[in-house]
């Protein structure tokens, strides 16, 4: 490989590892003394020190060999995780980012800042030489030593023992308590697993206190020889059950990554590191299957194990999942756009193909449909790999938010701690980059405007800190995300007041509560009685609703005073290629996406009629619904004027059904989604257009976007 | 509450035993004060872990005061979450 293709290689490194370094250091700050997470620090720090060595960039080579050692003191325990450090972190991985990835920097104000950092640096480890106590006690204080392979992987000296041992019910007559010796095994290590078998244990009326019932199955890492851990049980070990193993070449594969090869579930981690019983565990598994809760929010709430534990385990889980071994290649996405473009044109080849077999005679035709129909799996397949190719987890998308959220609650004194769910939730690459800013933006105005002050919070009655959570989920052929936070709310008093004053509602007119809300994402509209650095402007939420509408997605917000607000996104899952049904309005083909039918129907005369405010509108099994003359809204002249006489399509968008009229329906089929300039996507009811199969162009009707005009232009009315 | 003597450990098990089992039973809340206490043996806190499993049964609250870092410690060892 050249010199060319390991700096590539390296850049695409180094942007991942500075994330996760970024979103590693944040959580480190909440949480001092998490020995894992400082290890996985130091490895980042290790790794990127590594290979800007290989890939010649020396400046950041000889930095982050500083900054390198200078963890290495956290990780000794003599220096204190506190927020000084953590910011030295973060300047530094800012000057690491600059300096990589930023062609256009001022090179002198970089260099100065460098010096800056260095003497940082130094002064920290000159001057923080502290003992650090806030370490969990559980993990010993001895340093590690760290020797790199030729390959780069981190190497230890030290040998992993599994230790399990069961007590006799009666120990506790002669004299001895299991305890003590536990104790004096964890003097010789570091613990890594601890397995605590509690499941002997009696309730309290039936417990007989002077028996033993305890068992312990643990890893510990030591560089001890194993006759020290076969001292430690030498007057116990012939009448109890004591093994010790040396598990040293299993463990170091599974914890250095190199084999994994099954995921491991929230329960087991726990259980694995004996926080929770096997009965434990299977209680909360029993009432999940009735309550279908997360286990790890059934644990907390029983007791059976911490915020923090869970957290952790969750945390273990990910780099769990991160280090599954793959069979992975780098491919330039580019590739895989023009792929994806190749696979349009082979789907609107396909259509073209069917239109002619149409034409052809019976036996021909059905010979030809059949065999464009084993095609058509093919290419839906084939479609699915591809699609499955550009999907990608939101994780790292939510985990950039760790810093942004730290820095600006730390800006307008505020104490926020962020939680993220679902970050293995995939996304399209392109919905990913696209999301960030409208999320970003999301984040801002709850960390401004939802999340009260500490001193409000505490008056309150509620936690000081509070909790902004981030989720991602799928469900029904959609992606979810949540922004959620547990702020004061969303004052609908204000919103009703301030969309009086701006024209869009009149005084005692009826609205509901969703429809009141929507009013945000109207372009100027803020309740926020002060502008801050962060919002308030009334600048943005319109953005962000064009953007994720320009997604094919939907945003909307519920909120509950004095207990906050959650905004959700709704987004489809690929951008690329929708099921859509075509239509015929006079002379010209419209395609509406298959996703927003109800039905179709032909309407009777007497069905059809105007209501005073609602315009005209059609009864469907009780229920009227507005109707929309196509062949009007698109201003070309339809075959049928009258609904009773063409056809409706009753489309719906989040609460909303509409009626449709058309000409006819011409079929469905897979519709490559081509995009269009913006002086025709200035109307709302267009989402693109699509090549058919005769080579004719079909525009794609966005029933959200179109329901939205609609009320707009027809009603002169908003939603 | 139940005060801790410092020299509670197997011979003094049976009495904390039977002391826990009726404040059990006739308050919700029950508070085991730790404060003399410096180091601890497995028996007690078998009979802690036992409490509390009972404790959250029956909706009720069994808190430790006073415990030092050691008697944390070696609480974690055993997988008492304090």
């Amino acid at each position: 490989m050249g010199e060319a293709g390991i700096r590539e290689i390296f850049l695409n490194e180094a942007r991942e590892i500075l994330t996760n370094l970024e979103s590693e250091i944040v959580q480190l700050e909440e949480r001092a003394g998490d020995q894992e997470t400082i290890n996985r620090v130091f490895r980042y720090i290790h790794t990127l020190k590594g290979s800007s060595g290989i890939a010649g960039f020396k400046a950041i080579y000889d930095f982050t060999h500083k900054l390198e050692n200078l963890f290495d003191d956290v990780r000794s325990g003599t220096l204190v995780v506190n927020n000084k450090l953590v910011d030295l972190i973060l300047n530094s991985i800012d000057w690491v980012k600059a300096a990589i990835f930023d062609s256009d920097r001022d090179s002198v104000k970089s260099e100065r800042l460098l010096q800056t950092l260095v003497k940082r640096i130094a002064d920290c480890k000159g001057t923080e030489t502290v003992k650090n106590t806030d370490m969990t006690p559980v993990v010993s204080q001895q340093p590690q030593e760290i020797a790199t392979t030729e390959d780069g992987h981190i190497q230890s000296e030290y040998k992993y023992f599994r230790i399990r041992a069961y007590f006799k019910d009666d120990i506790f007559e002669t004299g001895i308590d299991p305890l003590a010796i536990i104790e004096d095994l964890l003097s010789l290590g570091t613990l890594i697993i601890k397995g605590v078998f509690k499941d002997k244990l009696p309730e309290l009326d039936l417990l007989n206190p002077e028996k033993c019932y305890l068992g312990w199955d643990l890893v510990i890492k030591t560089s001890k020889p194993v006759s020290k851990l076969h001292d430690v049980f030498i007057f116990v070990a012939e009448d109890n059950h004591i093994v010790i193993e040396d598990i040293t070449d299993a463990f170091y594969e599974k914890k250095e990554g190199k084999v994994y090869h099954q995921e491991k579930k929230i329960g087991e981690i726990l259980l694995d590191k004996g926080i929770i019983s096997e009965t434990e565990l299977e209680e909360v598994v029993e009432f999940q299957d009735t309550q279908r809760s997360k286990i790890g929010n059934l644990l907390v709430k029983k007791g059976y194990a911490t915020e923090n534990e869970v957290d952790e385990a969750l945390r273990e889980q990910e780099e769990l999942k991160r280090k599954i071994e793959h069979n992975t290649i780098r491919v330039d996405t580019n590739r895989l756009d023009n792929l994806l473009n190749l696979l349009g044109e082979i789907v609107i080849g396909q259509a073209g193909l069917a239109g002619i077999a149409d034409e052809l005679d019976d036996e021909m035709g059905f010979r030809l449909k059949n065999a464009l129909y084993g095609l058509d799996r093919t290419t839906r397949e084939f479609q699915e790999q591809i699609m499955s190719i550009r999907m990608i987890p939101i994780g790292p998308t939510f985990e950039q938010f760790r810093r942004f959220v730290r820095d600006s609650a730390q800006v307008i004194g505020k104490d926020i701690k962020i939680v993220i769910e679902g970050g293995e939730t995939e996304l399209d690459k392109t919905v990913i980059e696209r999301i960030s800013d409208p999320l970003k933006h999301m984040i801002r105005n709850s960390i401004d405007h939802g999340i009260e002050t500490p001193e409000i919070r505490f008056s309150a009655g509620k936690p000081k800190t509070g909790t902004l959570t981030l989720r991602a989920y799928h469900q029904e052929g959609n992606i979810y995300i949540e922004i959620s936070d547990d702020g004061n709310g969303i004052d609908l008093d204000k919103v009703r007041k301030k969309a009086e004053k701006m024209g869009f509602l009149n005084k005692d007119e009826d609205v509901t509560r969703e429809r009141l809300l929507q009013f945000l994402f109207q372009p100027g509209f803020s309740t926020a009685e002060k502008v801050g650095d962060l919002s308030g402007r009334g600048v943005g939420m319109d953005v962000v609703k064009t953007n994720i509408e320009g997604l094919r997605g939907m945003v909307e917000i519920k909120t509950e005073k004095g207990k906050g607000t959650m905004m959700r996104i709704k987004l489809p899952l690929t951008l690329a290629i929708i099921d859509g049904m075509l239509v015929s309005i006079g002379n010209y083909t419209y395609i509406i996406p298959l996703l927003s039918i109800v039905e179709s129907m032909q309407p009777k005369k007497e069905e059809v009629k105007t209501i005073e405010g609602k315009g005209e509108v059609i009864l469907v099994r009780g229920e009227y619904v507005s109707l929309i003359r196509m062949y009007e809204l698109f201003g070309v002249e339809g075959i049928h004027q009258n609904p009773w006489d063409g056809l409706v399509v009753i489309v719906e968008s989040g609460n909303d059904r509409v009626g449709l009229l058309i000409d006819d329906l011409l079929g469905q089929q897979q519709i490559v989604i081509k995009s269009l300039d913006t002086y025709i996507t200035r109307s709302r009811a267009v989402s693109g257009a699509a090549i058919l199969g005769d080579g004719k162009v079909a525009l794609i009707i966005d029933i959200h976007g179109l329901i939205e005009e609609i009320y707009r232009t027809i009603k002169g009315d908003i939603i | 509450m139940i005060i801790l003597d410092e020299d509670i450990g197997i011979k003094k098990i049976k009495e904390f035993h039977g002391s826990i089992r009726k404040e059990m039973d006739a308050n919700n809340e029950v508070i085991v004060d730790f404060s003399k206490v410096k180091r601890i043996d497995l028996s007690l806190v078998q009979v802690i872990l036992s409490a509390g499993r009972v404790a959250r049964k029956r909706g009720k609250a069994l808190k430790l005061k006073g415990v030092s870092d050691t008697v944390k410690f070696q609480m974690q060892i055993c997988g008492l979450k304090t």
